[in-house]
């Protein structure tokens, strides 16, 4: 199979992922900070490992302040839920996931949006024009996840400084490729899935705060979910410092060994080389798209990226995602999830055809895929 | 736990627990992360369990670098 729907889960996962896995399900599944047995101990461990790891990859001090969730959207529903107060005016950008709108609207808050298919210099100006004196938080993805657009979330992360906003990122398709720096970048909230390009399992994500919530800044965040945690249990209210205010129930130890494994692969590897060889997979699909008839490349100037979006001419992207399902290609067709960025980028009523790249793919695959697609649309099926 | 060698300083969570007895063995100082009996009004405690002799600098190396000691038994 040919797999090309690395933006929705990584496939496969490299061999030192599914061990840690095993391994913790075998040898090390306590329940973390519950009991003082050595199983308990041992997975409490793991977590502090891996918030270590997640910690120093992503430039924030505080292993303290990495706060495990399920995915990116519980991720970014803590941070935006956890900070928001009745009242406040929220910006995001015209490319985000459902996992932002959703929670936004949900809050009842004003938001507006700011267009990023706009350069830089006239993006931060959409954005100093939209602000307003209750305007309190910016939430925007890095990296598109349906196509190489980004946010440049150095120079908005600066914006957001001067303007006394809280920056949050969704990492959810960035983390694991491209470089992050919460502190130089002056990320506030930087949320990610554990099972995408950090190449960890399902069950997993973070979100990690800055160094500065700490003290009252932490314990002003609404809590998401309360419960048990093993920390203070004869007190009704939850804990008041991070992690554990955040961390209602069990976590989910081994897909947290999964993802401490994932991150020292991609740390093994580098993420200069994963790039890279993203990067040339990248341009050798849009240069041969882009030649290719009956075919409509969304974004076909954008030269670098890992996630092309195109349609076929008179097809709807769906009859065409499952001929390609039947010659062993695995992608995604619609929306994904992703209104707005469709919106922007026109792909009409059934959305589009999307190809997302991982570590795995190799150029072979790639030649492979641009064969069937050929005989695809030259086939009277269509 | 011998309470004639080792001594306890206990902290509010886990995640405390786990990154005080990293520092301080970072620091030369051998040091486990334990649960501990429940604390006075509030259950369910944690802390780092070290020998008696390293209390005073332990204790001293955790507060330096902003650990939220609770008590030291």
């Amino acid at each position: 199979m040919i797999y090309f729907d690395n933006a929705a889960t990584t496939h496969p996962k490299p061999k030192a992922v599914y061990q840690a896995v095993s391994r913790c399900l075998e040898n090390g599944c306590g329940n973390p900070g519950r009991s003082g047995h050595a199983l308990s101990l041992a997975a409490s461990k793991t977590l502090y490992e891996c918030r270590c790891r997640l910690a120093e990859m992503f430039g924030c001090k505080s292993e303290s302040n990495v706060v495990f969730t399920l995915n990116t959207t519980y991720a970014l529903n803590m941070a935006i839920k956890g900070i928001q107060r009745r009242g406040d005016h929220i910006l995001i950008s015209n490319i985000e996931h459902n996992s932002v709108l959703r929670p936004i609207v949900a809050t009842g808050c004003d938001y507006s949006l700011f267009d990023s298919q706009k350069g830089c210099e006239e993006l931060m100006l959409d954005i100093k024009r939209k602000l307003t004196p209750r305007s309190k938080i910016l939430v925007c993805n890095h990296q598109s996840n349906i196509s190489p657009l980004q946010n440049p979330i150095g120079a908005i992360g600066r914006l957001c400084r001067e303007n006394r906003l809280f920056f949050i990122v969704d990492a959810a398709q960035s983390a694991g490729i491209l470089p992050i720096n919460m502190e130089n970048m002056s990320i506030d909230a930087l949320c990610l899935a554990g099972h995408k390009s950090l190449y960890g399992i399902q069950g997993v994500g973070a979100v990690i705060f800055s160094d500065g919530f700490r003290g009252e800044l932490a314990r002003n965040l609404h809590t998401f979910a309360e419960g048990g945690n093993g920390v203070n249990s004869l007190e009704e209210a939850m804990p008041c410092f991070l992690p554990e205010r955040l961390e209602a129930g069990t976590l989910p130890t081994p897909a947290i060994a999964g993802l401490l494994a994932g991150i020292k692969e991609v740390n093994r590897v580098g993420l200069p080389q994963i790039s890279s060889h993203l990067q040339s997979l990248y341009r050798h699909l849009r240069q041969e798209l882009l030649n290719m008839e009956k075919i409509t490349l969304y974004c076909p100037d954008m030269k670098t990226g890992h996630t092309l979006l195109f349609n076929v001419k008179d097809v709807s992207p769906f009859a065409a995602a499952d001929l390609l399902d039947g010659n062993g290609v695995a992608l995604r067709a619609g929306f994904h999830c992703a209104p707005n960025a469709h919106k922007i980028l026109n792909t009409g009523e059934q959305g589009a055809l999307r190809i997302s790249l991982g570590a795995f793919n190799t150029l072979e695959e790639t030649d492979r895929f641009l064969d069937i697609l050929a005989k695809i649309i030259k086939s009277p099926m269509l | 736990m011998d309470k004639n060698k080792y001594a306890l300083i206990t902290l509010p969570t886990p995640t405390f627990a786990m990154a005080a007895a990293e520092l301080l063995s970072r620091k030369g100082i051998s040091a486990r992360a334990v649960k501990v009996d429940a604390l006075r009004g509030k259950g369910c405690g944690n802390g780092v369990e070290l020998e008696k002799r390293y209390l005073l600098s332990a204790r001293d190396i955790l507060t330096r670098n902003n650990f939220p000691i609770t008590e030291t038994v």
